[in-house]
């Protein structure tokens, strides 16, 4: 899997975080893909996240490995400054704290931060559809719309308010 | 029924069966394929229910199952808002009338336990499932795992609702093993992480479904237990189970004794479409055959997009399954086996897979369905085919869906009707968007067929050819009593700026309908389910598509349970869609557009589509209004809002012309 990257833990938000630290040293690496890169996705696609209130957090697991304790767990984190990335363990689907949790291949994850894919989240849109991306709704729909992720959901497909085919 | 010509036609259909100790006089089984959502919020039956199963008891099926009851007093087992409730003998008396119609009518009563599991607790804020894996679907709560003496008690609550069924006279039970239910989430590896006797293999993944079988048995040792089973989850491709799981647990069915399996077909988190128009009918029946082969001595029941009595009675006959599972096809014509039975197929209203019910129903709704209007209605007067006190000469303007419903209705009342059509055939643009839907055209397209049978067999007079105007009128004057203007409705060009070529602006109804042959290179103004059927069509066809849509989302105007396929086919089909776009310019050289941010683009096309907005073609209700004693709109020329409010107006006025 290719979340795992001891510097970018390092350098990320996770780094104050000892304990967390600790943690994550553990990890295999396979891969590396750097924060800036993620923050530039962010950046560049700020208003898929518009609604989002501050302390909304947003995972993204690989696929082939999220497995807890080992796995790693990137997060968008909303702030009032924007979405700010990070990685962090990932606990389990018991422990995360997260709101919403995508599972995908390497292959995706690597295209989402290539600053070369020029419309990542329709990607996103058109594999959740075809469940090639997988969406975990960890928060409650209620709580979810509270946080203000109604839109962000609707501009990816998923009816909020519910239906099955 | 042994006497009648459909039975003949349709001989293993209608053939009777042994079922245990049980005669069922025919092959049919009545699925309770979904919750009605009319009963009260703590789970008691209402009349409206009441007199929705005594008309399901009439459906003339050897077996009736009762909708799905939650087993226990939390509601954890509860999916719907208006679920029924099984933990108590408080709600029994309503029970002991459900089961007296079905056996009034010959019928074996069983009654379904659905503790919903992962789709459950919706008045609790979370459900229960063998381990905590989150949602895939907003609509739900968040999951508590069951720990063993839950388990155990859920497995006492299930066989005393199996106890209390048969106390209210119910001949056996139905087990929900699928869908991802609470039985279905054990059997998953989907759903299923556990690490103790009931996770990991398969035997233990099926251990609570085996220990509810047997406990069942043991409590009702004379009555029959079905199980509902999945033939397949289509969650496969997230670690859920493969076919050759789903039969491996089937067998574990089969080894414990049930009386019937019921093959079904995928989550309602699937990825993929079920039972919806876009899948053929008879695309799954290779589970049931495979099942039966699996399980020669088990009988075995199945319906999953499988309407078609024909096709059941083949492959009852073909040794593929034992009894012909059905529900929606009931829901839209309760009529349906009696009318094959007498030999009356051609006046079978179709369940056309628009899926209104499952889309009520994820709304917290109760049920509808598009071809049925009276369902759910059964109680009230208003809705019931009474004759008139008055017979009147009614005349119908409008061949459509809203004037033909409106037109069978009134004449069953015993009316005098005289349709007045301009084209040449009855139908109106539902003829034209049938042939143009990308998922079976014979679905919408029977409802033409519908309606023109029963014009032929109840005698409505249909003038083809004939423009209703004030000439007309003041040539018929007093001749009609009551006049419904039922004229449908067109896209509203006027909206929309004046083209700078003459024939460039075209509206969709005459793409449709094959009044003006499209242009190679189109642009489609509407992305609501004109446009998509239209430019869907279009490019499948070979022409070159784009989509400008007013609003930030396609599909504004389907229903829930369809959007996503209008957005996968327009993906598949990579038709271009520009959204928040406003029309600024139409010309020979094609549109100008201006986005959200004011900022202009030019899209070159041969000719331009306008799908939306539509207006109905009220011209007439002004010029009829002192012509005629009584004067009505209905359908979408009131207001435009699709085929099931023009059929469900249509039947409406129909009921109190």
């Amino acid at each position: 899997m290719i979340l795992s990257d001891k510097s970018a833990i390092v350098s990320g938000s996770c780094s104050n975080d000892a304990g967390r630290s600790t943690v994550t040293d553990d990890i295999q690496q396979i891969d590396r893909l750097d924060l800036a890169g993620w923050q530039s996705l962010l950046d560049r696609n700020a208003e898929m996240f518009h609604g989002i209130e501050p302390g909304g957090r947003l995972g993204v697991v690989s696929k082939d490995d999220f497995e807890p304790p080992a796995a790693t767990m990137l997060v968008w984190q909303a702030t009032r400054e924007g979405m700010r990335p990070s990685y962090e363990p990932f606990p389990g689907f018991e422990q995360v704290a997260i709101d919403l949790l995508f599972v995908m291949d390497d292959a995706t994850i690597r295209r989402l931060h290539d600053v070369a894919t020029p419309t990542p989240f329709k990607e996103i849109k058109s594999k959740l559809r075809r469940r090639d991306i997988l969406l975990y709704v960890v928060k409650p729909r209620d709580a979810l719309i509270e946080a203000g992720y109604e839109d962000f959901l609707d501009s990816l497909g998923l009816a909020v308010l519910g239906t099955c085919r | 029924m042994s006497e009648l010509p459909g039975v003949t036609k349709l001989p293993h259909l209608f053939e009777s069966a042994q079922w245990g100790r049980f005669h069922v006089k025919n092959r049919i089984k009545y699925g309770a394929c979904c919750v009605s959502n009319y009963n009260t919020r703590d789970g008691f039956i209402t009349e409206r229910e009441v007199a929705r199963t005594r008309v399901i008891a009439g459906t003339g099926c050897g077996i009736i199952t009762n909708q799905g009851a939650y087993p226990d007093p939390l509601g954890e087992g509860k999916a719907y808002f208006r679920q029924v409730a099984l933990f108590d003998d408080k709600f029994l008396p309503q029970f002991e009338r459900i089961a007296r119609f079905i056996h009034d009518e010959g019928g074996i009563a069983i009654q379904q336990i659905l503790h919903a599991g992962r789709y459950g607790g919706i008045d609790l804020g979370y459900c229960v499932q063998p381990s905590v894996v989150p949602q895939t679907l907003p609509h739900f709560r968040p999951p508590r795992e069951l720990s063993k003496d839950q388990i155990r008690e859920s497995i006492r609550q299930h066989a005393e609702a199996a106890k209390r069924a048969v106390k209210a006279g119910f001949d056996g039970v139905e087990l929900t093993s699928f869908m991802g239910y609470l039985l279905a989430s054990f059997n998953s590896k989907f759903t299923n992480r556990r690490t103790d006797e009931y996770g990991g293999s398969v035997e233990n993944r099926g251990r609570f479904m085996r220990e509810i079988i047997d406990t069942i048995k043991q409590a009702i040792p004379d009555h029959a237990l079905i199980v509902r089973l999945n033939g397949t989850e289509l969650m496969d491709k997230w670690g859920g189970n493969d076919e050759d799981e789903c039969f491996a647990l089937m067998e574990q069915a089969g080894q414990c004794g049930v009386d019937m399996i019921s093959v079904t077909v995928g989550w309602q988190e699937a990825p993929e479409s079920s039972i919806g128009r876009d899948i053929p009918p008879g695309h799954w029946n290779y589970l049931a055959a495979r099942a039966k082969r699996l399980l020669p001595d088990v009988s075995i029941a199945f319906g999953v997009r499988l309407p078609n009595p024909i096709m059941a009675n083949a492959c009852i006959a073909e040794g593929e399954f034992d009894f012909w599972e059905v529900c929606r096809p009931l829901l839209a014509d309760p009529e349906l086996v009696h009318k094959a039975a007498q030999d009356r197929l051609d006046e079978v209203k179709r369940c056309i897979g628009s899926l209104n019910c499952l889309s009520r129903l994820f709304r917290d709704l109760p049920y509808t369905c598009t071809m049925n209007p009276a369902l759910g209605h059964e109680v009230e007067p208003e809705y019931q085919v009474e004759p008139a006190a008055v017979r009147k000469k009614v005349m119908i303007i409008g061949a459509g869906p809203a004037g033909m419903e409106c037109a069978i209705t009134a004449k069953h009342r015993g009316h005098d009707v005289v349709v007045f059509e301009r084209s040449d055939r009855i139908g109106g643009s539902l003829i034209g968007y049938a042939a143009h839907d990308l998922a079976h055209k014979e679905d919408l397209a029977s409802i033409v067929s519908y309606y023109e049978t029963m014009a032929k067999k109840l005698g409505i007079e249909v003038r083809f050819n004939t423009e209703v105007n004030p000439k007309l009128m003041r040539s018929i004057l007093h001749e009609f009593d009551a006049a419904v203007v039922a004229a449908g409705a067109r896209a509203d060009c006027a909206v929309l700026p004046e083209p700078d070529a003459p024939g460039v602006l075209v509206a969709a109804e005459d793409i449709a309908l094959g009044r003006v042959p499209p242009a190679h290179k189109l642009v489609v103004i509407g992305g609501g389910k004109i446009g998509l059927t239209l430019a869907e069509s279009l490019k499948s066809a070979g022409h070159d598509v784009v989509v400008i849509e007013g609003g930030r989302r396609i599909a504004g105007d389907v229903m829930p349970s369809w959007k996503w396929r209008h957005a996968a086919w327009m993906e598949e089909l990579e038709i271009p869609v520009l959204t928040m776009s406003r029309v600024v310019r139409i010309g020979a050289d094609g549109v100008t557009i201006s986005n959200g941010k004011d900022k202009e683009q030019h899209l070159p096309a041969e000719m331009v589509i306008a799908a939306s907005p539509s207006r109905g073609n009220q011209e007439l209700v002004g010029e009829l209004e002192w012509s005629i004693d009584e004067l009505h709109v209905c359908g979408d020329c009131a207001v435009p809002r699709g085929l099931t409010q023009a059929i469900h107006d249509g039947y409406r006025l129909g009921c109190r012309l």
